[in-house]
């Protein structure tokens, strides 16, 4: 134990990998002690066998014994994970980092790219319902799943919408859960400030350890810096300053 | 069989490094069946220090570049806060520390020293201080070592970069009454990052060679116990280590990768 749950370090079985969209990938893996522990917004740290560093994914969906990533090729070692093949074996940590909290309000999710990963597995286990809105630059971006049981609403910038666009959806007493690009996020956390809304968000750093050792993730806050990878990679708008991010 | 570095009883010649298992007791908490043969905690400072903002971590054919700049909690919260969980774990620990000038370093030595840490590491290189690495300075470098000296019932040992001088600058350690030896720290590298330069230490794969190196000609010249701290990401760079002489292992930027690594190399 540490922090607040069990990190686990296992070898998983590789279940399903395949394209989904221009440069997303999902990947399952089957791994039946971690599955039932891990919660929305949570991570896992992957290990690439030719490289220094792990990478973390956020995990898109749990169902029974299966953990569901989907992940966007942004450099090396995504581009490596692209070639794992059904059966093969990945070395993972995790469930790594906070995840989302779960409250009584009508939630409003903006995802932005794969930013949809969090927060398509949050939605999913909403018990209120709300408003999804789902935004790419490209429409060959778009993922081929949909949020059901909340309104869904899916733009790209090629079609001349944003996800912050739809900011005057949200009324007072709604809460705002984001994850995406940080320009967005940075408007959206601006937006419920001056509002006074609720609002949890995902941010993503350059990571280490992924365990909170190395220190290497850190987010200025309020109390001075937090590790994305154990104290966040969740945190509310109140322990931000926008000026700092 | 039981090991012995600096006087420090080891079950395995593996030690961590300095920045790589956070203030020391969080690592056995994660993976409690480990064993490593002692744990090195974060530097500590005498205030508390923010380090530098992110990017903190870069990633280059062979190993990583860091710039985290000494972030730690200072002495204080050390010793209130996770002091009491390290003993709790036993007494192999180290606790590496740097003071800021020699008033800092013995403060923050005797106010360790009082609440029983036995086992020093002195960060005398590390790249990611402002002004110089303070191994450079060899005059400064000796007045510390014999000031923190006059505390004979602590160890002290050096971490030093292996290419600042490491030789000559061993030669006058040991003359000032070092108890050991960790080489290398990470090495003064720079990266860019969305078109911006950084500076930073390498660590890894990558500077192996040059620490093989250091460490062969360390242990030709001189009796001090030595741990050698560069690229050991396998059993094969174990024992090339121990080829040039090298019985002690520290474990740095692998355990970023894997931190349960102690399990294995045996």
């Amino acid at each position: 134990m540490y922090g607040n749950h069990r990190v686990f370090h296992k070898s998983a079985i590789v279940c399903k990998i395949y394209k989904i969209s221009s440069e997303i990938y999902y990947l399952r893996i089957k791994e039946k002690n971690i599955s039932k522990n891990v919660i929305p917004g949570q991570f896992f740290h992957i290990k690439i066998d030719e490289l220094p560093l792990r990478r973390p994914l956020s995990v898109f969906d749990v169902k029974r014994e299966f953990i569901d990533f989907i992940f966007k090729v942004r450099g090396k070692g995504t581009r490596i994970l692209t070639s794992l093949e059904k059966g093969e074996r990945i070395d993972l940590i995790g469930p790594c980092g906070n995840g989302f909290k779960i409250f009584d309000s009508r939630p409003i999710f903006f995802a932005g790219g794969i930013g949809f990963a969090p927060l398509y597995f949050l939605a999913k286990n909403y018990e209120r319902k709300g408003i999804f809105i789902y935004g790419v630059r490209r429409k060959k971006e778009f993922v081929p799943f949909e949020v059901q049981g909340h309104r869904f609403i899916r733009v790209s910038e090629e079609e001349g919408k944003k996800v912050t666009d739809f900011l005057n959806l949200v009324e007072d007493d709604d809460i705002i859960y984001a994850a995406g690009p940080r320009d967005m996020l940075k408007k959206i956390i601006g937006f419920s400030k001056r509002r006074g809304v609720k609002c949890f968000f995902s941010w993503e750093e350059r990571m280490g350890c992924g365990i909170g050792l190395c220190r290497c993730c850190v987010i200025f806050t309020k109390d001075g810096n937090k590790r994305v990878c154990i104290d966040g990679p969740v945190f509310s708008k109140d322990e931000v300053d926008l000026k700092c991010l | 069989m039981s090991l012995n570095f600096a006087t420090l009883k080891l079950s395995s010649p593996f030690i961590t490094a300095s920045g790589c298992s956070g203030y020391g007791w969080e690592l056995k908490n994660l993976f409690p069946w480990i064993r490593y043969g002692a744990i090195t905690t974060k530097t500590i400072t005498y205030k508390k220090r923010p380090g530098n903002p992110p990017p903190r971590i870069f990633e280059i054919e062979g190993g990583i570049i860091n710039r985290v700049g000494l972030e730690n909690c200072g002495v204080f919260e050390f010793i209130g806060e996770h002091l009491p969980k390290l003993k709790k774990l036993g007494e192999n620990f180290i606790v590496s520390i740097y003071g800021e000038n020699l008033i800092e370093w013995v403060e923050i030595l005797k106010l360790l020293k009082d609440r029983g840490v036995k086992f020093f590491e002195l960060n005398l290189s590390c790249p990611n201080l402002k002004n110089r690495i303070v191994q450079e300075d060899v005059g400064y470098v000796r007045r510390v070592v014999r000031s923190l000296r006059k505390f004979r019932e602590v160890k002290l040992i050096a971490k030093i970069n292996a290419i600042h001088s490491p030789i000559e600058l061993t030669k006058k350690l040991i003359e000032d009454g070092i108890d050991g030896i960790v080489c290398s720290n990470t090495f003064p590298a720079s990266f860019i990052f969305n078109g911006k330069i950084y500076d930073g230490g390498v660590s890894g794969r990558v500077i192996k060679p040059v620490v093989l190196k250091v460490v062969k000609e360390l242990r030709k010249k001189f009796r001090v116990p030595l741990a050698a701290c560069g690229g050991i990401y396998s059993k094969e760079d174990v024992c090339d280590y121990r080829k040039v002489g090298v019985d002690f292992f520290v474990l740095g930027s692998i355990l970023l990768r894997e931190p349960d690594i102690g399990k294995w190399l045996k």
